[in-house]
């Protein structure tokens, strides 16, 4: 019976080791992040029509104040799911903005038939972005640039562009 | 009753839409829905705040708000939306349709005809949804000015004009037809036949900065006395983000009143704590400081907590009350504490 208790404690301890293991590494990759802005977005399309974007142009369209590129080709746009961290830090970024301000936006411009916010993706997969992109001519998507494609259209990159 | 008036509205919407498939008709109908609650006292007994009537027993239905909105998008430019609203004064078997307007949009211009929103103030087009401004409610010296009125039937024309990448420029002009406006003030009832309501809007749009000037004549007769006036309403209004930072101020002057505000928030994560001081001059004499907490609890629901202290510059106006607080043989000045939850969906 000790024995077994022995064996429980030992598997207990090694797991818990693992886990700290996990923890320390996930804490240091976030760290990283934080500390150097490391992640770069791109806002990207698979329309090679559109033209590059300035950064105030990208942060009206994020701010759903504008919603057409010259003039008259109008433009939708895709959210990261709301847990997605990319989602945080792409709107810290471009808008220094948190999500949850950001939701308050949309409820007031939703509210006065003003737009609607952005559709809202299952998950951050590039998959997933490109799939929609692909359904939407005029759509336009950010993702982090390493997982971006080289053939798509990038109309600018956050926090570098201009 | 609300389900009644609802069917009764979006079936004829979804008739009007064209036969598509029917993913894509679900596809092109949004519906979506906001609400307010409170619980809020004063220390006075003169109910305070026109259409809301708070007095010095906790009133947990004065600032009750909800609302449900509709909206179609019909074929290229073509759209339909409608509102229907329980605001605050309204029972909840007699909610108001706030909007139902069809709208075409081509490149910069958009046109729009029914009831619409009277575009007076910064947050007018969403006064009825708290998740959307930093508030329990919008300062009310500016916002009750108009005696609470929101709508017109009419049409409206908006020109959104880029004048450089991150600056955009819309002028907005408006026309309400003859209707019957009417407010309840405790047992009075104001009714107004209004002859016409036009006006117009000028916005200047940036990323993180709006600038709303608005200018509206209306053209009235106040039941029963048989004397048409005419009343030109003047409105500026700014509001400015800067990192954590929002800064919010406007004014609203006509014939018989001034009124103004300014409030700074800032956002720490999902705590966002408000300060904000009004005025009002002529017709109501008060001075008002506002202190609050907003607290975003999920993306979709927001709690606010708030002290507001009213000052009356003159013993017996009115000032923020719905009538002179020497009819109550109260003090003319007042303590208002609010805990409210907004949502939307």
């Amino acid at each position: 019976m000790f024995k077994g208790l022995n064996r429980l404690i030992r598997l207990l301890c090694r797991s818990f080791f693992v886990a700290l293991l996990f923890l320390f590494a996930s804490v240091n990759a976030s760290a990283v992040v934080a500390e150097n802005g490391d992640v770069e977005f791109a806002i990207f399309s698979l329309n090679n029509e559109l033209p590059p974007l300035s950064k105030n142009k990208a942060r009206m369209l994020y701010r759903g104040k504008s919603k057409r590129i010259s003039g008259s080709l109008k433009i939708v746009l895709v959210d990261l799911p709301e847990a997605s961290i990319h989602r945080e830090d792409f709107y810290k970024m471009l808008l220094g903005k948190s999500v949850s301000q950001m939701n308050g936006y949309w409820a007031g411009l939703a509210f006065s038939g003003k737009g609607s916010p952005p559709e809202e993706l299952d998950s951050d997969d590039i998959k997933q972005i490109l799939k929609w992109l692909n359904d939407n001519p005029n759509g336009i998507a950010y993702a982090p640039i390493e997982s971006v494609p080289e053939e798509v259209n990038i109309l600018i990159t956050v926090p570098q562009g201009e | 009753m609300l389900f009644r008036r609802i069917a009764a509205f979006a079936l004829p919407m979804l008739l009007l839409s064209p036969a598509m498939a029917a993913i894509e008709l679900t596809d092109n109908i949004n519906l979506s829905g906001f609400g307010s609650t409170a619980i809020s006292k004063t220390d006075n007994r003169t109910p305070l705040f026109i259409s809301r009537e708070i007095t010095d027993e906790a009133c947990y239905d004065c600032d009750t708000a909800f609302g449900l909105q509709l909206d179609v998008d019909i074929f290229d430019g073509f759209a339909a939306s409608g509102q229907v609203v329980k605001r605050t004064q309204d029972k909840w078997s007699d909610p108001e349709l706030e909007w139902a307007y069809l709208s075409y949009e081509y490149n910069e211009f958009e046109i729009r005809a029914g009831r619409l929103r009277l575009p007076l103030f910064l947050a007018s087009e969403y006064y009825y949804v708290g998740q959307a401004y930093p508030w329990a409610r919008p300062p009310q010296e500016v916002y009750d000015s108009i005696l609470g009125f929101t709508s017109y039937d009419g049409l409206s024309l908006a020109w959104n004009y880029e004048l450089t990448d991150g600056l955009q420029l819309t002028v907005s002009p408006y026309y309400g037809f003859e209707r019957l406006n009417e407010v309840d003030l405790g047992n009075l009832k104001l009714e107004f036949d209004t002859e016409y309501m036009a006006g117009m809007y000028v916005d200047l749009v940036g990323f993180n900065y709006r600038v709303h000037s608005g200018y509206m004549q209306v053209k009235y007769t106040q039941r029963p006395f048989p004397i048409t006036e005419k009343l030109d309403i003047y409105t500026l209004g700014a509001e400015y983000s800067f990192e954590s930072w929002l800064w919010m101020a406007e004014v609203e002057v006509d014939r018989i009143q001034a009124n103004w505000y300014a409030s700074m928030i800032y956002a720490f994560d999902d705590f966002s704590p408000y300060l904000t001081y009004a005025e009002s001059h002529q017709s109501r004499k008060s001075k008002g400081v506002t202190a609050g907490v907003r607290y975003d609890a999920t993306s979709t629901i927001s709690l606010n907590l708030e002290y507001q202290m009213i000052f009356s510059s003159e013993e017996g106006n009115r000032g923020q009350f719905i009538t002179s607080p020497l009819e109550y043989s109260e003090s003319s000045d007042v303590d208002l504490v609010t805990l409210s939850i907004n949502f939307v969906f």
